[in-house]
């Protein structure tokens, strides 16, 4: 489990993150959402011990994460801009990392290599973005870590190699129990793999809660009446947040349990009712105006 | 895994990443030694073995200056490589999220850095070996001088390195780094130089120590105590020399650990910054504005006008202003932000403002001090223009055959009888002479050594007339004269070979030791006697020449030296053959026109060469050369004792003498006395006093 407690970091006048408190519980996928300059990167920073917090702690498994070999042991971060020696290889790299990490799987990292079809001879840097990144998520989960760090790590991948790294993660979750961190700008690239998304503004976080909370409490229900009726008399006592009309056609989003809402809506008779799925964006959207923010003016 | 494999994995896989640095020192270190040597082997048939050895001593040795520049820039490159990583965030973020303690990326790295000049040094001083075994010249001096240079190299190597690597952990940037280094490397030096600007341009009795350049060089300075170290090793100067490499070593590893403390401290966001450490930016910025502000305040002020006060401020304003920019934009890479922080360019101000105060008014009294006689333990007292024909070396080197007169006889001197060197320093400050060369005076240094040990160095200035009567006096202290021979310091053993001459013979005697050792024993009695009065002659009567290893000492023979006349003559040596009028042929005098000098507004005599006329007159007529050869002093004892002895130096009397019945001729220069000039010749030559 990670856990940053009221953490905190300046750069000379700029508050990067302020007075942030997160709890990551191990198995999981948290989401770490914001713009640019929101604390993302620096947040992720702190949490793999690069950067020590102005204010605050931040434990892993119980350990002070800041100059702490055991607790740098347990993770292996990826971050935005990764490096690789100069004219190295991706074998050089896999040499290096077999130093650093004692559970480093060779024949994990030799397996993904295959799949991904990346050349273990040729030069680093004369890959694409995309193929560096790629390389970055084999080290990554060749480690074989209990955490993986990602700063904005599906940024580049093509949707096809994105899906194969979320199934990645999703198949060393479930194997070993993995616990990814993921921060990305964009809500959509997260909103298949992550279990619990925290939203960083301006560098303190406007929310942290479980997807699966957020979804079981706020739903959208498309359904047509037989004849024209008041909606929100149908839905009185319960926090509707949008109503859409197209010809007699409502879609309406609202708190409350699938139970209450459609049994609020049967009640009506309706010609026709259906529960839809809701995206992550609008979750979010309807999450944020409760603390008073435009969702769609800090991300996509 | 253990940490000491994980430690040796690391520094391998470093050191894969290092390969264009072991190249670079192996090729560099394959030219200077076993190409090199080979190259000098090859001219060996065409010159003797003493010359080949010397050269190849010069490849192996201290004395290869090429050698010192490849390890300075191997310690700066291998520095600089090993450490940049923590100029760049992704690479940061990549060596310090990593399960490795931040002391083990620290050690592999340095580790890595030394090995990368040790190995490849060791390698080509094999193989330097084995060319010199392939061509027979392998001997046991060149085998230890190798190995006694390499300690020496790679002890200044590990300095140079890590004073580097502490420009890297207090830099962010890779540029600023490499003036960080600059900054390490010459901060002292130049701290050391406006101090000396400053005691040499606003008092005027410092003494500027005739090793300035090497007090500046060595102050602080990493690169500047390796020269200096090998230039003394070069010059046979091993006093102290294992005090000062112990001193080498100790702050080495002190520096080491500095390195590690500031590398554990370094904020990993130090990424990019100029800085690594906030804290570090004022400290780091008064420490350059100050002193640079102040150097360019005096610079100003000497390439102008040598007494502008205007120039000076001005000087100092411009610099303080424009180094306090430079800095600021510096540390915020913006052009903006040059006059940032207001107060700290104030403080820095105000800090210069009272130090150019403090010198330009010498509001402590440094001119006037004198330490209380109560507290001096002894005094040493060095005079210009006065025995300058003596040879002064140092005892503790055994081949410099030179030393600074006046470093020697401060060095060796000690006067616990000092009422009179007292009395002379005290006139001195009372006259308070500013300008640096006025006319008819002399210059003198003296060296308080207080009770506390402390020594207190102050040159003074005298008009003739003000000091002479003092300086007399203290010519006649036995002590003084022991500090003022280095005669007394010589063992009759060290002395090769003794010679006499005087303007007409010159005799190479043959002494067996004791004679010698007679000789030098009279000798030096009678010197112990001799007075100012006693050297009031128009020329020394003979020179001693004493030969020691390869060089001549000559010391004059004056009337009084009865014993030592004796001496001569019964060698084969009579003192009393000498120039006269009998054997004069010719007198040549040239009038340098004088009453084209002017003084300047500092004392100083400028020569209007624009307006020099130069008139001579010959004399071959017995009556006048009877009148004019009695007035003459001998030029080169003139110049020896300028202090004592006045006389008409601009003009030039060539005195020809008959040496034998052949007619041939030898010349002797001379000048008249002062005011000696007959009237006859005055006319001839349209002399003018000055």
């Amino acid at each position: 489990m990670i856990e940053a407690v009221n953490i905190s970091k300046h750069f000379d006048h700029i508050k990067a993150v302020d007075q942030v408190s997160v709890s990551i519980k191990e198995g999981n996928v948290f989401g770490l959402v914001g713009t640019n300059g929101a604390g993302k990167s620096t947040f992720i920073r702190m949490l793999c011990g690069v950067l020590k917090p102005d204010e605050g702690n931040i434990r892993i498994d119980g350990m002070e994460v800041f100059e702490n070999i055991d607790a740098k042991e347990l993770f292996f971060y990826i971050s935005d801009d990764q490096y690789f020696f100069s004219n190295a290889t991706p074998k050089d790299l896999k040499n290096y990392y077999k130093v650093v990490y004692k559970n480093f799987d060779s024949e994990r990292f030799d397996t993904l290599m295959k799949q991904f079809d990346l050349d273990q001879k040729r030069k680093i840097n004369t890959f694409s973005k995309g193929m560096k990144k790629q390389l970055s998520v084999i080290c990554g989960i060749s480690a074989n870590t209990k955490y993986i760090f990602c700063d904005e790590t599906f940024d580049g991948l093509d949707p096809v190699m994105r899906q194969a790294v979320k199934s990645i993660f999703a198949k060393e979750m479930d194997e070993r129990n993995m616990t990814a961190i993921i921060a990305s700008h964009n809500l959509r690239e997260l909103e298949d793999i992550c279990d619990h998304v925290g939203l960083l503004h301006k560098g303190g976080i406007l929310l942290s809660k479980d997807l699966y909370d957020m979804k079981l409490s706020i739903h959208k229900v498309q359904c047509v009446f037989k004849e024209d009726i008041e909606v929100r008399q149908i839905f009185e006592g319960l926090d509707v947040l949008k109503i859409d009309r197209r010809g007699s056609l409502y879609t309406i989003t609202a708190r409350g349990t699938a139970e209450e809402i459609t049994s609020r809506i049967e009640a009506a008779e309706p010609v026709f009712s259906e529960v839809l799925p809701l995206t992550l964006e609008e979750i979010f959207i309807s999450e944020t105006e409760v603390v008073g923010y435009d969702i769609k003016k800090l991300i996509l | 895994m253990t940490s000491k494999s994980l430690f040796f994995k690391l520094q391998r896989e470093d050191i894969k990443r290092r390969i264009w640095t072991i190249a670079l020192s192996m090729l560099g270190f394959f030219i200077l030694l076993p190409l090199n040597l080979a190259m000098r082997l090859g001219q060996d048939s065409l010159l003797d073995w003493e010359w080949i050895q010397r050269q190849l001593l010069s490849v192996l040795g201290v004395k290869f200056e090429l050698m010192f520049l490849f390890t300075i820039a191997g310690a700066v490159v291998c520095g600089l490589s090993g450490y940049f990583y923590l100029h760049s965030r992704k690479k940061v973020d990549l060596y310090h999220s990593v399960p490795v303690r931040r002391e083990t990326l620290f050690a592999f790295s340095y580790l890595n850095g030394l090995l990368i000049y040790l190995v490849p040094y060791i390698i080509n001083i094999i193989l330097s070996f084995v060319v010199l075994q392939f061509n027979d010249r392998m001997n046991t001096k060149l085998f230890t001088t190798a190995m006694s240079t390499f300690g020496f190299n790679v002890l200044f190597y590990l300095l140079i390195y890590t004073t580097v690597i502490i420009a890297v952990m207090l830099t962010g940037n890779f540029v600023i780094s490499c003036f960080g280094t600059a900054v390490l490397f010459f901060y002292g030096p130049v701290l050391m130089a406006v101090k000396e600007m400053f005691f040499s341009g606003f008092f005027s009795t410092y003494y500027q120590n005739n090793n300035v350049d090497s007090m500046i060089l060595r102050f602080l300075s990493p690169v500047g105590v390796y020269f200096d170290t090998a230039n003394n090793l070069n010059q046979g100067r091993e006093q102290g020399l294992a005090i000062r490499l112990s001193i080498v070593f100790i702050v080495t590893i002190l520096l080491i650990g500095l390195s590690v403390y500031l590398y554990k401290k370094r904020p990993s966001e130090a990424a990019t910054h100029a800085m690594a450490f906030a804290i570090s930016k004022p400290i780091i910025k008064f420490l350059l504005v100050i002193p640079v502000s102040l150097g360019g305040g005096i610079v100003f002020q000497q390439i102008t006008d040598r007494g502008s006060i205007g120039w000076f401020v001005f000087g100092m304003i411009f610099t303080l202003l424009l180094s306090y920019a430079i800095i600021e934009i510096i540390y915020n890479f913006d052009i903006r932000s040059a006059f940032r922080h207001k107060g700290q360019l104030l403080a820095c101000a105000g800090i210069v403002a009272v130090i150019a105060v403090i010198f330009h008014f010498d509001l402590f009294g440094y001119d006037n001090y004198i330490p209380k006689k109560d507290k001096i333990e002894s005094m040493s007292v060095a005079f210009s223009g006065l025995d300058d024909n003596i040879r002064y070396f140092d005892f503790e080197t055994d081949n410099t055959w030179y030393m600074n007169p006046t470093t020697y006889q401060l060095k060796n001197m000690k006067l616990t009888d000092m009422e009179d060197a007292y009395a002379l320093a005290k006139v001195a400050i009372d006259k308070n002479i500013e300008t640096f060369y006025p006319g008819d005076a002399f210059n003198y240094t003296v060296k308080y050594t207080l009770t506390s040990g402390r020594k207190v160095y102050r040159s003074y200035r005298l008009y003739q007339e003000d000091g002479i009567r003092l300086l007399k006096k203290i010519y006649d202290n036995e002590q003084y004269k022991e500090g003022h021979f280095p005669i007394y310091q010589w063992k009759s053993e060290d002395i090769r070979a003794v010679s006499c001459y005087n303007m007409l013979n010159d005799i190479a005697f043959s002494l067996n030791p004791s004679k010698i050792n007679q000789l030098l024993e009279i000798y030096k009695e009678e010197l112990r006697n001799l007075s100012i009065e006693d050297m009031n002659v128009r020329y020394p009567i003979a020179t001693l020449v004493f030969k020691l290893g390869h060089e001549s000492m000559y010391y004059n023979v004056y009337p009084t030296f009865v014993k030592t006349i004796a001496f001569l003559a019964d060698h084969g040596f009579d003192v009393n053959d000498n120039v006269d009028v009998d054997n004069i042929k010719e007198i040549v005098i040239t009038n340098y026109v004088t009453n084209k000098m002017v003084m300047d507004k500092y004392g100083d005599k400028i020569y209007r060469t624009s307006a020099y006329e130069d008139l001579s007159k010959s004399y071959t007529d017995k009556k006048e050369i009877e009148k004019i050869y009695p007035l003459l002093i001998n030029r080169d004892y003139y110049w020896d004792n300028q202090t004592i002895i006045n006389a008409e130096d601009m003009v030039e009397v060539t005195v020809i003498v008959a040496v034998d019945e052949y007619g041939n001729v030898n010349q002797h220069s001379f000048y008249f006395e002062k005011g000696k000039i007959p009237d006859f010749v005055k006319q001839d030559i349209k002399y003018v006093a000055e």
